[in-house]
């Protein structure tokens, strides 16, 4: 399978404070899973950068992806123009396991652009409950996106979202959890060791993106052995049980 | 043909080879385009022992280049022959095992169990910056004298080709050379990557999880040019040059350099698809160029 595509950018829309959604127009589409990313070459830089890819269109042939200006090379790609080529690695990393969750209720627990990843989750399965916490207003993102595709949607601006999911279990029954964040916050639900399956999706500083290299690598428990995988291969998703965390 | 190498009694088909660590066992690279588009394959570095490598953060880019900290998380040699040689050794082009140790019993039982295989040749990495404090790696790559015992050591237990890969964090690096080939090295490859670290001023810490890593990249392009240059002028066995190679021109500075195969590292890491066209880039220069064999430029540098 083709993993490496000379994309057109086609559309760039400033979802939130430094935050942007791009849409790239591929002459070739592969299959997508939800919670997949890609790793976009920037001109002028060594390593590619990964982004989670959250929709695209199989029949326009548009991946989307989004991120936020983090350094030089997030700045760097945010100045890019609707018209620019973009050499851009996809799918990669093996994404939320959709299979055999068809009637099932899913819940969705975002911190950030933790966000960006569900999306593609909620665009694909009929039957979502989605938290998203933001640590300020500017920074609320793909609200109406998820407003529109969840059965219900809370959001929660400076607070913890993963209390406010905690509470809402109970009532929603869901039959299993799908988390990305900030650690701390993916941290703070795993401890609540909650009995409802949990996966989360990890990041770390990557290279190649595609498991040649080994830098992104999570300490995860394989068959009860610590074992360094690697994100970008046999994640970004994992089981949460299975995570050590740092 | 006209990029068709004979080096150590092995035939590669041009001169670009995956630099050790950037390549793992080759499956994942296998995925863009067929590995025979390479001349040769190099393995991630083996030890006696499965290693799990370094902690979290392994890897931070820098102008012009990247560090790494991986610390040579690898199944161990034994595992390493049974599950992923013989993917390798199915592309069609020579396989080169990358060998690494602590202690130089550790690259005696290595290199012996390699020489047992079937690959096609052994790379002796005595420059690894990635494995601590205790002795091993670089620490061997560092001193003329303990690269003379490491190298004579497993020389004695293996017949086939042996590379000894040397490291730039060294006063001179021509005398390290010569000591690898006066213990019975075969050929000499090099840069491993420089010893380097990346601090985070919000924090204050270094950004590797190791603290320290090493870098790779286009950065440490001229050094590593000098470094051939200076190699191929102290030894005469042949010398395969790396470091931040990323193009056709990048091949031929490393050639004129003295280089008779290059490996190419980071740059696969950028853009897994830099290989198939720096082979063509390279074809059509050579045409363009009248040359007929890549020995008319090795060591060519009009100085």
């Amino acid at each position: 399978m083709q993993k490496q595509h000379t994309t057109k950018v086609i559309k760039i829309d400033n979802v939130a404070k430094d935050t942007f959604v791009f849409r790239l127009e591929l002459p070739k589409f592969p299959k997508i899973i939800p919670g997949q990313f890609l790793n976009v070459r920037v001109p002028g830089f060594t390593l590619r950068r990964p982004f989670a890819i959250c929709d695209w269109d199989e029949k326009n042939k548009t991946v989307d992806f989004g991120f936020t200006v983090r350094g030089d090379g997030t700045r760097a790609l945010s100045n890019a123009k609707v018209g620019d080529t973009l050499d851009v690695l996809l799918p990669l990393g093996n994404g939320f396991d959709l299979s055999g969750l068809k009637d099932k209720k899913i819940m969705l627990i975002g911190g950030g652009i933790g966000a960006f990843p569900l999306l593609s989750v909620v665009k694909n399965h009929a039957n979502c409950y989605s938290f998203l916490g933001f640590t300020a207003k500017e920074l609320v993102l793909l609200e109406k996106e998820f407003k529109t595709a969840s059965k219900e949607l809370v959001v929660n601006i400076g607070g913890f979202v993963t209390d406010d999911a905690e509470k809402a279990i109970p009532k929603i029954k869901p039959d299993v959890i799908f988390a990305c964040g900030p650690e701390p916050m993916l941290k703070a639900l795993c401890n609540k060791k909650l009995t409802i399956p949990v996966f989360v999706s990890l990041e770390q500083r990557m290279a190649c993106g595609f498991g040649a290299c080994l830098c992104c690598n999570q300490r995860v428990l394989v068959n009860g052995e610590e074992e360094n995988l690697r994100i970008c291969c046999e994640g970004p998703v994992f089981k949460s049980e299975d995570v050590i965390w740092s | 043909m006209v990029l068709e190498r004979k080096v150590l009694g092995l035939k590669f088909k041009n001169p670009i080879l995956p630099a050790s660590g950037t390549f793992n066992m080759g499956r994942e690279v296998a995925e863009f385009y067929e590995l025979a588009t390479f001349g040769g394959l190099i393995t991630k570095g083996v030890t006696r022992a499965k290693r799990q490598g370094n902690v979290a953060p392994r890897t931070v880019e820098t102008v012009g280049g990247m560090l790494n900290s991986v610390g040579l998380q690898n199944p161990g040699v034994d595992a390493f022959i049974k599950n992923d040689l013989p993917f390798m050794k199915k592309q069609g082009v020579p396989v080169i095992a990358n060998a690494c140790g602590t202690t130089i019993e550790d690259y005696v039982y290595v290199a012996s169990q390699l020489d047992k295989s079937n690959v096609d040749a052994i790379e002796l990495n005595i420059s690894c910056p990635n494995l601590g404090k205790s002795c091993g790696g670089m620490s061997f790559g560092v001193d003329p004298e303990m690269t003379k015992e490491v190298v004579s050591a497993v020389r004695k237990v293996t017949k086939k080709p042996l590379i000894v890969k040397l490291t730039p964090n060294v006063t001179n690096i021509a005398v390290i050379a010569k000591a690898a080939e006066s213990a019975g090295a075969d050929a000499i490859s090099l840069i491993n990557t420089l010893a380097a670290m990346a601090v985070d001023i919000k924090t204050r810490k270094p950004i590797l999880g190791n603290k320290v890593g090493g870098l790779s990249g286009p950065a440490v392009k001229p050094v590593a040019l000098k470094m051939t240059w200076d190699v191929f002028n102290a030894v005469k066995i042949p010398v395969i040059g790396c470091g931040g190679i990323s193009d056709y021109r990048d091949v031929i500075e490393f050639m004129l350099c003295g280089a008779t195969l290059v490996q190419v590292g980071t740059g696969l890491l950028t853009d897994p698809m830099c290989v198939p066209k720096m082979v063509a880039d390279l074809e059509k220069w050579c045409r363009e160029n009248k040359i007929n064999s890549l020995d008319e430029i090795v060591g060519g540098l009009k100085v």
